[in-house]
């Protein structure tokens, strides 16, 4: 009877240590692939993929997914992979951002970096018709995003007038210069 | 031929050695305004190293001392331009002493106001953004054409009825330092008085004279519209166009006062600036302030009245809050005061004043002295505020002794002041300003201070704007670059016009020339 227990005891043991998750040994991140999937709605889903030396793929792998803005790198996410090696997460706004990069393991010895291309704004929803031309703006009063052709008018016609009064004292000027 | 020296009357001969003769006390105080403005400097330096951070800014207090400067020095420059041109269109005869003055300060001003928008970025080196993607849609824009107009109607406006005195000098400094003739021939045009350039001066000061007043009504309007144009509590108004436009005015007419009383004292212009001067500009003082006053009233009264949700944490804040000090300093301080000083010589009840024993000086000052004695020891006697319950009105007593004894104070000193109409006048003046400056603060920290979002998760040094050591030491800087500029000003060019007032002065009674009604030339020296 001991010797059974003693037995089952083994399996399960053996069994319980094949079921636990190991890493394969040397399984270290040697490389990250980067990849970005753009949606209609101006986000972008990011995945990281770790891979070691021999291309297997590297789970539990601590990864961190940064921006490049006009102050320097923004950390966007701080993240491990998953047992196929993947990490992912989503750039809510993708429009504004120029390039992103995933480093791997704490030291960021493993890096990649991707261009997400020329930063792109989107464009005004209203765009002027001929309306505009007939001087109504596609929003009401001065507050518009675009130029008003009534108050580009009036600004010339009152600078304009200034400066070219301006003008005409200083021809004046140089007449008087000129005068006997 | 050039004009010898003694061809001056005695009066231009003490007005030409305004330019040349410099005492001990010219040089000190040019050299106390260069320290202010290395100071400044070494401010502006600092704030340039470690950004706006150094300063009170804050993010709900993007606008602070810097702006207030600005509103300030704007508001200033105004008289100039305007008085002179008023004057000169209505044909007042007593302006002649007094529109070079004016017309000085107005470019002056415009310079240290021009700078200070410059000031208040933190990122200077941006501000070709603002041309280059500036959107004419935007009061900002409106303020940079505008000023930058003026900047320039106002030069010329200053320069043109100078050539004729410029002349003048280059003959008379034909054999004196070499900058002085160079600089007085370029700017003389080579003037000779010749019949056609007297036609043309005459034609260029009418156009200028009537051009400038809209010019200048227009900045300060376009001034109060980077406020007006949003829908902030206390500045969502449709009177801040004419309010700013009556306090700039107000103010800048009490700046020629005290540029008056300050040139006649060190230059001893007592013939040209009397105390006639003192009493038509302290006439011209009175009724701005009373316009101004009327508006500040129209401004006030509309919110007040309604108390809507928005306005009334700004309004309480204004009246009897964080500001209301402030606030009522400027009203009965920088309003009521100097209108009353100016009206005293013409008050005849205030010499029996001193009939009043606690009136007269003696005893009225020396009382007045030990109260603040005691009341400088007050706050060690008195008992703590909660000892009493709570009781608030002692915290806000030593407030309400300080004003009654100015008050005393005012009515003491009111015959004295009636004797001297020309003190008071200055008295009257540094008040308008000192105000003015302080009402601009009152316009636009107060409603910072009250956003329609309540600022939140800030710092609590954050909710509050107090202007720092770098703020104040280059407000000081500007305060003193206006004055200097105004001081080398005096010394490079006479700072009354001497053929306008030649006119004035040798031809007592002489009717106007055709061209007189904007100060005709029809006198201008001729070689």
């Amino acid at each position: 009877m001991r010797r059974l227990r003693s037995l089952l005891f083994c399996g399960l043991f053996v069994v319980a240590l094949a079921a636990m998750p190991t890493r394969v040994e040397g399984a270290e991140p040697a490389r990250v692939v980067l990849q970005t999937q753009s949606a209609p709605d101006g986000s972008a889903r990011l995945t990281a993929t770790v891979v070691d030396s021999r291309g297997a793929p590297v789970a539990e792998s601590p990864v961190t997914f940064k921006a490049r803005t006009t102050f320097g790198w923004l950390t966007l996410a701080e993240t491990t992979t998953g047992a196929d090696g993947k990490a992912r997460t989503i750039l809510a706004v993708a429009t504004v951002v120029e390039e992103i990069a995933v480093e791997v393991g704490g030291e960021g010895t493993v890096r990649a970096a991707i261009l997400l291309g020329a930063r792109r704004t989107s464009a005004p929803r209203i765009r002027p018709g001929w309306d505009v031309l007939r001087g109504v703006s596609p929003q009401p009063g001065f507050i518009s995003p675009y130029l008003v052709p009534l108050q580009v008018i009036l600004f010339g016609m009152i600078l304009g007038g200034i400066w070219a009064t301006y003008g005409y004292v200083a021809w004046f000027l140089l007449r008087i210069r000129g005068a006997r | 031929m050039p004009r010898r020296p003694d061809q001056f009357s005695p009066r231009e001969r003490v007005l030409l050695a305004s330019l040349t003769e410099a005492g001990p006390g010219f040089y000190a105080l040019v050299g106390v305004l260069l320290a202010v403005i290395a100071w400044g400097i070494i401010a502006y330096t600092v704030q340039l190293r470690y950004g706006l951070g150094v300063t009170g800014l804050r993010d709900n207090f993007m606008w602070g001392v810097y702006i207030t400067n600005f509103v300030f020095f704007i508001g200033v420059s105004h008289v100039g331009a305007l008085m002179s041109a008023i004057l000169r269109i209505t044909g007042a005869e007593w302006r002649r002493s007094v529109t070079r003055m004016a017309e000085a300060i107005t470019f002056a001003s415009l310079l240290m106001g021009a700078l200070m928008p410059f000031v208040d970025m933190g990122r200077p080196d941006r501000i070709l953004n603002l041309l280059l993607h500036g959107r004419l849609q935007s009061p900002v824009l409106w303020d940079i054409l505008s000023i930058s107009t003026y900047l320039t109607g106002s030069t010329l406006f200053l320069y043109v009825p100078m050539i004729p005195d410029i002349a003048l000098l280059r003959d008379r400094f034909a054999e004196g330092p070499a900058w002085r003739r160079r600089l007085y021939t370029l700017l003389a045009l080579g003037w000779k008085g010749t019949e056609v350039q007297r036609h043309h001066l005459e034609r260029i000061m009418g156009i200028m004279a009537i051009i400038i007043i809209p010019i200048a009504i227009s900045v300060h309007t376009v001034v109060s519209w980077i406020f007006g144009m949003t829908l902030r509590a206390g500045w969502n108004s449709t009177v801040f166009g004419p309010y700013f436009v009556s306090g700039a005015l107000f103010s800048g007419a009490a700046a020629v006062v005290t540029a008056m009383a300050a040139f006649r004292w060190a230059y001893h212009l007592e013939e040209y600036i009397t105390e006639a001067h003192f009493r038509r500009m302290g006439y011209l003082v009175i009724t701005l302030g009373m316009i101004y006053a009327y508006f500040t009233f129209a401004e006030y009264i509309t919110p007040a009245y309604k108390m809507a949700t928005a306005e009334r944490g700004y309004l309480t804040a204004v009246f009897s809050g964080q500001f209301a000090r402030l606030f009522w300093f400027t009203q009965v301080g920088g309003v009521l005061l100097p209108l009353l000083l100016l009206t005293v010589p013409r008050i005849s009840w205030v010499p029996r004043l001193q009939r009043v024993l606690f009136l007269r000086p003696v005893p009225a000052l020396a009382t007045i002295a030990t109260s603040v004695a005691v009341l400088l020891a007050l706050p060690a006697v008195l008992p703590r505020t909660a000892a009493l319950g709570g009781f608030d009105v002692i915290r806000q007593l030593p407030v309400w002794i300080i004003g009654a004894l100015g008050g005393w104070l005012f009515l003491t000193l009111l015959p004295v002041f009636r004797q001297r109409p020309i003190a008071a006048a200055v008295v009257a003046s540094l008040l308008v300003n000192i105000a003015a400056w302080l009402k601009r603060f009152v316009i636009i920290v107060p409603t910072l201070q009250f956003p329609f979002l309540p600022i939140q998760r800030a710092p609590a040094g954050w909710a509050i704007y107090q202007p720092t050591w770098v703020e104040l030491s280059i407000t000081a800087a500007a305060v003193a670059g206006f004055v200097l500029i105004y001081l080398l000003f005096s010394k490079v060019f006479p700072i009354v016009s001497i053929w306008e007032t030649r006119e004035e002065g040798h031809r007592p009674g002489a009717a106007l020339s055709p061209a007189g009604g904007h100060g005709g030339v029809a006198d201008a020296p001729a070689p």
